[in-house]
């Protein structure tokens, strides 16, 4: 019957990695995002999975993340997923670089070539962070190839601020 | 703006810049008394050197003339024992001054003691048997030594050894040569003395200094250290006699009522100088003073002037048979000395009989070191197990035990007047109270002290003793003082408040003679005081006079009796006599005061920990409940009950905290994953925490777990690098997340398959056996990974059962402490059934849940959710109506005006104590956790400040800086002040010369 009435308003199911430097404040959005939601039973022990329901869409949202040797690991996830949510601390100017070169490692994978990427220049709260233009300046974003889709979307996870707006700019941009 | 800003920090408020200053000369002040203190401690140092030289040599000297004569083997070797121990023991005040944890040291020191002290015992035994003439001579022995006046512990143990050494080889002319040797060596009787007192000093005031650094670091506030030692009044002894709003068919009465305390635990009552040293731990004396930061909790007991005085007497149960195991045994020297004492007894008494008791007495006492070393540990019973309340049957058999180990008893007080002659250096306050004057209206026994004073300490005190059994008011009580100079009787009066008030009503400051002032200040914070004004109130008199016992060991014959009165079920009255009070037993609810403030502490370390495990593991080890080592702490989290799982995993995957992953390490490197396969070993290692979610924070600790897997496995690895086996663990959760997580739809789990693909070629480009992956996935897919289950598993099993608008009680600090059944009382003035409005009461460390049982579901208990109180602020009150016999009144205190919460009656006074007690710690713990938060509100606060305060100093902060940072301050302490607490307000304001406060006003501008 779920399914059914899926199909006629056009319940949709996203697989979304989300991805990032330690510290990023990953941990912070997908509970905010699901804060919504009681948690009621034990987590599972291992990766924080949640799904969130927003505008008839069901995003599942892994938070993977690691270093090089463990990448591979994640290659199963990659291929089912329509899209990478990359968190950067903003106010973190230390370690953009660091960033920049996780993120391309991640996007060059062959199974993430279709991916839409999203990325939340979190923490727009603390004093004197990076605005949106300078993260995806010193991410780099403008030197991808020109069919890729991404986005900036500034956002405060403590607060929310923004992060539904990143939602809606996946659903609007996921086929 | 700007200039505006500028202007105000460049001229201060005036009060600002005194207060700088102040604080800075007192600093200074503080820095130069430590330097004095550091010389003083060197020089002390020498001097123990010297004293440990001497003894060596005199100890050749005993070896030599022992070989001499034939020995007893036995004896030999316990006296080897001994001397070693003590050797050893010598070195406390050195060692702590050097080390910073003293608290390692102490304990072992302690056990060794103990153990060459029964060795000792167990030798002198044997030579009584053999060679009963020689009796004497110990005897002679002992007390002329006790005339050498060798206070200090380093100095006491010397004679001892030698006493034991020599009594059954020298003659009397030799022993009496080798005091006069004693006496020449450290230059005379005088300087011996002058010595002694110069060590003592010296190590009280390292303590002190000690326990100034601490408090300095802990409660940073200024204000907070002037009013710790402005107060002298302790919380836990205060007792406001405070009108109380009651309702008008009660009447407020203190009743005397104090069922007998003692339970055959001998070791607790040394009471002689050197037991000051078993409290004067620095822990202990950290927590005396801390103590006086607790708000004060008022208990009332009311209890309405019955008609039949008779069933007043019912009998309540005493605290410390209720709790047994919880008692508090320090073992030190007090031990030795009462072992000791015990012997000389038996030296005076040739009773085989005597003997044959003795040796089972010793062999229980061994039993008990053991268990204070359990104790020591800090091991809490209470956490995370439901106590239930338990049936009376214990405590009646408790109580019949006095009786029947009577003659036990007998000798160990006995002997512990003995003990506290031994130094006549100090001047000993013994106090007793002989006469009782039956008060009826209010059936108080009043005490008087009959006491005879000697300056010189050369008279002894004989204090009559008159078996009181026939009258079932009267009631005696012996209380014995070791505080210099002070004197503090657990009046009769706190006892009808002590039945709901902690026991450490009467904390006796364990000031051993102190020979400094200042020791004596910072020792006795919270001296006798409080206790006499408790008694002040009271209408009842009592004199208290001070004596010096002298050092005639077999001529004091003290014994000291107790009638009980005791009434089961308030219908037939009976007297117990039990036996004597054990002459200690203020010191040993002090002891025991301590140890259950330790207790909370340690408890509020917990829950700090289950909120920010950071700061948590940084308060226990500040509070020295943990060592600040990683093993140590490592240890701590895999072993200690009570701390949340999650939280464990959350602190073990802090990446930023370096020692955290010292930590780690440590924690890896306890287990042993020998001859398990990785996904077993994967499982016992994740069983022990909650493995945090984040990708990073997992990767750490499979690289961690990797390492210690491939060290343990070494031998018969299959797996090439450690590398492969911190992939495969990775891969082995996210198999398990995949399979078991909800959130990932059934048709997309992982199959085995794919598992294999995944894990081609991790091991360095080599595949993995798939036989051994096929295992893995088939395990990990009939049983996914859990961690044990903690405090937090218990509250989720109860929030289940709970039904109807319940708050969410699961929570990782939260831990159910106990459950009781009441009857709801809605009028107190309308008789009801009894068993009406049966609730289920469950108490909570921080919350107290009241809930309805029903019955719908057959097999399955369920409750409904009623109401929850939070426990700080709350206040609670005993009452007794002849409608409701043991009512229970929960009442909020928000500072004036007390709103009533809540009624109950419990079913019987057992029920009714113990949940009474259990609440009354729960609601300490929670004011304990409410000043910890204050304490690091006004130090965050403080932080914040600061850099303002520097700006107003030296005006070099660049006003654009100074602008933001006052913006963000406003932006902060707005909603700040607005959450402080009025307890902290309190603080403030009582601090005229607050800064904070100050800088709060000019903030909110």
């Amino acid at each position: 019957m779920g399914n059914f009435l899926g199909k006629i308003f056009g319940n949709k199911h996203f697989r979304i990695l989300m991805l990032g430097l330690d510290a990023a404040g990953k941990t912070s959005i997908l509970y905010k995002l699901r804060l919504n939601h009681s948690i009621t039973t034990i987590p599972t022990v291992g990766f924080n999975v949640e799904t969130v329901t927003y505008k008839n869409v069901k995003f599942n949202v892994w938070d993977v993340g690691g270093q090089d040797k463990i990448r591979p690991l994640w290659r199963h996830y990659y291929t089912g997923s329509q899209g990478l949510i990359f968190v950067v601390d903003s106010s973190d100017r230390d370690r953009i670089d660091e960033a920049k070169v996780e993120l391309h490692k991640i996007i060059s994978d062959r199974e993430m070539k279709d991916a839409i990427i999203l990325i939340f220049a979190n923490k727009q709260d603390i004093r004197d962070c990076m605005i949106p233009q300078e993260v995806q300046d010193r991410l780099q974003l403008s030197k991808l190839a020109h069919d890729r889709i991404w986005f900036v979307q500034p956002c405060c996870a403590t607060n929310g601020d923004g992060l539904f707006e990143g939602l809606t700019w996946l659903t609007s941009n996921c086929k | 703006m700007d200039q505006f800003l500028s202007k105000r920090l460049d001229c201060p408020p005036p009060s600002t810049k005194t207060l700088m200053e102040e604080k800075d000369s007192i600093i200074k002040k503080q820095q130069d008394e430590i330097n004095k203190l550091q010389l003083q401690m060197n020089k002390i140092q020498q001097e123990r050197d010297y004293f440990a030289a001497l003894f060596n040599t005199q100890h050749s000297h005993n070896n030599n003339s022992n070989s001499k004569s034939k020995s007893n083997q036995n004896g030999e070797e316990g006296e080897e024992n001994l001397t070693n121990g003590f050797q050893k023991m010598i070195t406390p005040p050195s060692e702590c001054s050097l080390t910073s944890s003293t608290l390692t040291h102490m304990p072992k020191q302690k056990s060794l003691c103990t153990d060459s002290l029964q060795k000792q015992s167990q030798a002198l035994k044997l030579h009584h048997h053999h060679s009963p003439q020689k009796h004497s001579m110990v005897h002679f022995d002992k007390t002329a030594l006790n005339s050498l006046g060798l206070t200090t512990a380093t100095m006491k143990k010397n004679p001892i050894s030698f006493s034991s050494k020599s009594h059954y080889e020298l003659s009397q002319d030799l022993q009496d040569k080798q005091i006069e040797m004693l006496q020449r060596k450290y230059g005379g009787v005088l300087r011996t003395k002058r010595a002694a007192s110069v060590i003592q000093r010296a190590f009280r005031q390292y303590k002190l200094e000690k326990n100034f650094r601490l408090i300095c670091e802990t409660a940073k506030a200024n204000k907070r250290i002037s009013r710790t030692f402005s107060e002298q009044q302790h919380p836990l002894c205060s007792f406001y006699q405070e009108k109380i709003p009651t309702p008008p068919a009660l009447k407020p009465c203190l009743r005397m009522r104090k069922s007998d305390t003692t339970t055959p635990i001998h070791n607790e009552k040394g009471n002689d100088s050197s037991s000051s040293s078993s409290s004067n731990t620095p822990t202990n004396e950290h927590f005396i003073d801390k103590k006086i930061d607790l708000p004060s909790i008022n208990f009332e007991h009311f209890i309405e002037t019955n008609e039949k005085p008779q069933q007043q007497l019912e009998h309540q149960h005493d605290k410390s048979s209720r709790k047994p195991t919880k008692r508090v045994l320090i073992v030190t020297e007090n031990d030795r000395n009462m072992l000791e004492a015990l012997i000389k007894k038996e030296a005076n008494n040739e009773d085989v009989e005597n003997s044959v008791r003795l040796r089972a007495l010793s062999s229980k006492t061994r039993l008990i070191f053991g268990k204070e070393q359990n104790d020591s540990d800090f091991v809490d019973e209470q956490l995370s197990s439901i106590v239930l309340v338990e049936s009376a049957t214990e405590d009646a058999s408790k109580r019949q035990m006095p009786s029947s180990i009577d003659w036990c008893k007998n000798t160990s007080h006995y002997n512990f007047y003995k003990d506290l002659t031994s130094s006549p250096l100090e001047c000993r306050k013994f106090s007793s109270r002989v006469e009782t004057k039956p008060q009826p209206p209010m059936r108080n026994s009043t005490t008087k002290i009959s006491t005879v004073k000697n300056p010189n300490g050369t008279k002894m005190t004989r204090p009559s003793f008159s078996p009181c059994v026939a009258s079932p008011i009267w009631k005696r009580k012996v209380t014995l003082d070791v505080d210099n100079g002070r004197l503090s009787n657990l009046s009769e009066t706190s006892d009808s408040s002590d039945l709901l008030e902690s026991p450490s009503l009467s904390i006796t400051p364990f000031s051993q003679s102190s020979t400094t002032s200042s020791d004596r200040d910072n020792m006795s914070l919270q001296s006798n005081s409080s206790t006499n004004d408790s008694y002040s109130n009271s209408s009842y008199s009592h004199r208290n006079s001070a004596t010096s016992l002298e050092s005639q060991p077999s001529s004091i014959q003290q014994i000291s009796t107790k009638s009980v009165q005791m009434n089961h079920n308030g219908t037939e009255t009976r007297n117990l006599p039990i036996d004597p009070v054990l002459e200690g037993q203020e010191r040993i609810l002090a002891i025991k005061a301590n140890e259950t403030y330790r207790r909370r502490c340690y408890r509020a370390g917990l829950n700090v920990f289950n909120k920010k495990p950071e700061r948590g593991i940084l308060y226990l080890i500040n509070n020295h409940f943990l060592e600040p080592n990683p093993q140590a702490v490592a240890r701590f989290l895999l072993t200690r009950k009570g701390l949340s799982r999650q939280m464990i995993g959350e602190y073990l995957g802090n990446l930023q905290d370096h020692f955290a992953m010292q930590v780690l390490h440590a924690f890896a490197a306890e287990m042993d994953f020998q001859d398990q396969p990785i996904d077993m070993a994967l499982r016992k290692f994740q069983s022990s925490f909650r493995l945090p979610g984040e990708a990073q924070k997992i990767e750490q600790l499979m690289k961690v777990f990797g390492q210690r897997y491939y060290q343990t496995t070494l031998s018969n690895t299959q797996f090439r690098s450690p590398d492969t086996i911190f992939i495969l663990a990775f891969a082995i959760i996210m198999l398990n997340t995949d399979l078991h997580s909800r959130n990932i739809k059934s048709d997309k789990k992982m199959k085995l398959e794919q598992f294999i693909r995944n894990l081609k070629g991790i091991d360095d480009g080599e595949d993995l056996d798939p036989i051994y992956l096929k295992d893995i996935y088939e395990r990990i897919k009939a049983k996914e990974f859990r961690s044990d289950s903690d405090h937090v598993t218990q509250c989720a099993k109860f929030e289940q059962t709970l039904i109807g608008k319940k708050p969410s009680l699961v929570a990782p600090h939260r831990r159910l402490v106990c459950y009781c059944r009441f009857y709801e009382i809605h009028d107190l003035t309308k008789r009801e059934r009894l068993t009406a409005h049966q609730r289920e009461v469950f108490l909570f460390n921080d919350l107290l849940v009241i809930t309805k049982i029903s019955n719908k579901k057959r097999n399955q208990i369920q409750y409904t959710f009623r109401n929850s109180f939070r426990l700080s602020g709350m206040n609670l009150y005993l009452f007794e109506t002849p409608y409701y016999q043991h009512g229970i009144r929960l009442v909020r205190k928000p500072d004036t005006n007390q709103t009533n919460l809540i009624t109950f009656n419990a079913r019987n006074e057992h029920d009714r104590a113990k949940f009474c007690e259990d609440l009354k710690e729960a609601i300490m713990e929670m004011d304990e956790m409410e000043s910890l938060r204050i304490q690091s509100e006004l130090d965050k606060l403080r932080l914040s400040c600061s850099p303002i305060i520097r700006g107003d100093l030296n005006g070099t902060i660049s006003s654009n800086v100074i602008h933001s940072i006052v913006d963000s301050k406003r932006n902060n302490l707005r909603p700040l002040s607005r959450t402080l607490s009025n307890s902290m307000l309190d603080i403030i304001n009582t601090n005229n010369n607050s800064t904070l406060c100050k800088v709060v006003h000019t903030f909110s501008l």
